[in-house]
C-alpha cells in the first residue's frame, strides 16, 4: 500500500525535481525519451534558487513578477491565476473568482468535462486575466493567428532569437524562482546553437549537424553524442501525458514548439480551447493576445501585429498541470508554477555562419563519459539496503568527523546549500 | 527547505536521531548561511564545490539530496519530500526505539498520509 503511494510520488517529486534543470537545456535531452528518466542524472550540476524575500532579478517584462511576497498567502499574485484556466474551459464570461487551493482541488482531474459547480465564486481575485470571448469569430481569430504563426515559423530556414524567461514554482510554501536568459540560433534541420545563462545552471548546447555537445560553463565541461537529425526531434519528443509534456514544453523549451514540422499543432498541443484577446502593446510592439487552455493550463500568446507573425511573449499558468500529477496521499498543500518568456530580436532566415556551429572546448574543459548521459540508472549514487558511504571530513568550523560517529542514530543526509 | 528541516531538528530533539548537512559552498556562503538561515545541525563542508569529494561519492544530481540511514548505517530512503519524509523517520526512529529498551516510547501511529504542508 505504502509503497505504491511511494512509487507514484517519487515519479511527481522526480518531476519536480527534473523541472529546475529542465530549464537547462542539458537534461532535456535525457528527459524528452521517456518518463522515468526525468530523474536521470545528468553530469552537470543543477540548483535551483528559492524565492528569497529579496528582491531577485526577475524578467522585468512580465507584470506578474511578485519578489516580495509568499506566494502561498497570495492567491492573486499573478494575473494568470489558477482559477482562470478552468474557467476558460467552461467558457463562462468574467472568471469565477476561487480561492486558489480550492479550484487546485476541484478542478484537479484533467477531464475537460469540469464540474461548473466546482468553479463557484468562492472570493474575490482582482488580478485575473482577462477571458477571452468563446464566441466563434474569437475562436476563428486565434485559430487563423496560430496557423499563420505555425506556417511562417514552419517555413523559415534559419531561426535566431534572445529569450528571457522567469520561472515560479511553489510546493507546498516552498516557493522557488529563477530568471533564465536563452539564446538560440538554429539552422534546419539539425545545426543549433542553445546558450542558457542564470538558473540553476548555464548550458550551451551545440550541434554542427554531426555532432551534439553539452557544454557546462560553470563546471567547464562537455559532453559529445550524436547530433539527433532534428532539433525539433529532440525538443519536441515526448512520451509524457498531456500534464507531464505540457509542463516539458512550456517550462522546459518553448522554442521548440516553433521549429518542429508543424508549430501550429506544436502549439496548440493539448488545449481544448483557444480564444483571442485583441491587441496589446508587448516592449512598445502591437501584438495580438491568444489565449489557448485546458482544464490544466492556461497559456497566453503574443503574436507580432507587424508583418512577420513573431512570438513576442508567452506566459503559462500550469500549476494544475503539475497537481494533477500528485497522488493524493502526497498532497503537500498549495502547488503552483508560471512561466513567462519574452522574446527579443527575433532574426530569421538570416544567414548564420558556420562557425557558430562550432564546438571549440576552452582551456582545461573536461570531455565527459556520453554513456552518463542517458544511460546512467535513474538512481544515482548509493542504493537503499546498502550501506551509506563513510563520509569522514570536517564540518564548517573545521572539527574533524565522521558519519559512522552517528551509528545508533537515525541518520538524516541531507546536501544542501545557499540557494 | 531550510525552515522545515530546522524545525525538524527541534521537533526530535532527544530522540535518537542526528540530522547531518553536507553542505557544497564556498565557506564564507556556508558560514554566512549558517548564521543567516539560523542553522541548527552540523555540516560536513565538501570544499566549495558541488563536485566536492562527498557529493561525487554520493553522485549527487539534485540539492537537496536526502538519505535517511539507520542506526546500522544502512540508506533506508532516499530523496523523501513532505509528509513522505516525514512519515518514513517517524518510523525508522519508532522501529530503532522499540529495539532500543532503555528508551521506550511508543509505537509509531500510522500517519495520515494527507498531512498539511509545513
Amino acid at each position: 500500500m505504502r509503497y505504491s503511494a511511494l512509487g507514484n510520488w517519487r515519479r511527481w517529486d522526480a518531476l519536480l525535481l527534473a523541472l529546475p534543470p529542465l530549464l537547462a537545456v542539458s537534461t532535456l535531452v535525457t528527459i524528452s525519451g521517456c518518463g522515468d528518466s526525468a530523474n536521470s542524472p545528468d553530469t552537470t550540476v543543477q540548483r535551483f534558487e528559492p524565492a528569497d524575500p529579496e528582491p531577485a532579478a526577475v524578467d522585468t517584462t512580465t507584470t506578474d513578477t511578485t519578489t516580495t511576497q509568499d506566494p502561498a498567502t497570495t492567491p492573486g499574485q499573478s494575473p494568470a491565476a489558477v482559477p482562470a484556466g478552468a474557467a476558460a474551459v467552461q467558457g463562462t464570461n468574467p472568471p469565477p473568482s476561487v480561492a486558489a487551493p480550492q479550484i487546485v482541488e476541484s478542478a484537479a482531474p484533467a477531464a475537460p468535462s469540469t464540474d461548473p459547480a466546482a468553479a463557484d465564486p468562492t472570493g474575490s481575485q482582482p488580478t485575473a486575466p482577462p477571458q477571452p470571448n468563446t464566441d466563434e469569430a474569437s475562436v476563428e481569430q486565434a485559430e487563423a493567428l496560430l496557423k499563420t504563426a505555425g506556417a511562417f515559423y514552419a517555413k523559415a530556414q534559419s531561426i535566431q532569437v534572445d529569450t528571457e524567461l522567469a520561472l515560479q514554482q511553489e510546493v507546498g510554501g516552498n516557493a522557488q524562482k529563477m530568471a533564465q536568459q536563452r539564446k538560440f540560433a538554429l539552422e534546419k534541420p539539425n545545426k543549433w546553437v542553445i546558450t542558457t545563462e542564470g538558473g540553476p545552471s548555464s548550458i550551451d548546447m551545440i550541434s554542427d549537424g554531426k555532432t551534439l555537445v553539452q557544454f557546462n560553463r560553470q563546471q567547464n565541461s562537455y559532453l559529445e553524442m550524436d547530433a539527433p537529425e532534428t532539433l525539433g526531434a529532440l525538443l519536441g519528443a515526448s512520451s509524457q501525458g498531456p500534464a507531464a509534456s505540457q509542463l516539458l514544453s512550456q517550462a522546459g523549451m518553448f522554442f521548440g514548439k516553433l521549429i518542429g514540422e508543424d508549430p501550429y499543432q506544436a502549439l496548440r498541443e493539448h488545449a481544448t480551447q483557444v480564444g483571442y484577446l485583441g491587441q496589446e502593446e508587448i516592449a512598445g510592439k502591437k501584438a495580438h493576445r491568444v489565449v489557448i487552455s485546458s482544464p490544466i493550463f492556461r497559456s497566453d500568446f503574443w503574436i507580432s501585429a507587424g508583418p512577420e507573425p513573431l512570438i513576442l511573449k508567452v506566459d503559462s499558468d500550469l500549476s494544475l498541470a503539475i497537481k494533477t500529477l500528485i497522488p493524493p496521499g502526497a498532497n503537500q498543500g498549495d502547488v503552483r508554477m508560471t512561466v513567462s518568456e519574452s522574446f527579443h530580436n527575433w532574426r530569421i532566415n538570416q544567414e548564420i555562419p558556420a562557425e557558430t556551429f562550432a564546438f571549440n572546448p576552452p582551456p582545461g574543459a573536461k570531455k565527459i563519459d556520453p554513456g552518463a548521459l542517458g544511460g546512467a540508472p535513474p538512481d544515482a549514487g548509493p542504493k537503499v539496503g546498502q550501506e551509506a558511504p563513510e563520509i569522514d571530513g570536517a564540518d564548517l568550523d573545521g572539527a574533524p568527523f565522521k558519519l559512522s560517529d552517528y551509528r545508533g542514530k537515525v541518520v538524516m543526509l541531507t546536501f544542501w546549500g545557499d540557494w | 527547505m531550510i525552515p522545515h528541516e530546522r524545525s525538524l531538528v527541534q521537533k526530535l530533539q532527544g530522540r535518537p536521531f542526528a540530522f547531518i548537512g553536507v553542505n557544497s559552498d564556498p565557506k564564507e556562503t556556508a558560514l554566512a548561511s549558517v548564521e543567516r538561515n539560523k542553522i541548527n545541525w552540523r555540516s560536513f563542508w565538501d570544499g566549495g564545490s558541488p563536485s566536492g569529494p562527498i557529493a561525487t561519492a554520493y553522485q549527487v544530481q539534485y540539492w537537496p539530496a536526502i538519505y535517511l540511514i539507520d542506526g546500522n548505517g544502512i540508506i533506508q530512503h532516499k530523496n523523501l519530500r513532505g509528509a513522505e519524509l516525514d512519515q518514513a523517520l517517524d518510523e525508522m526512529l519508532a522501529e530503532l526505539e522499540t529495539t532500543t529498551p532503555d528508551k521506550e516510547t511508543p509505537p509509531a501511529t500510522e500517519e495520515p498520509s494527507e498531512k498539511p504542508a509545513p
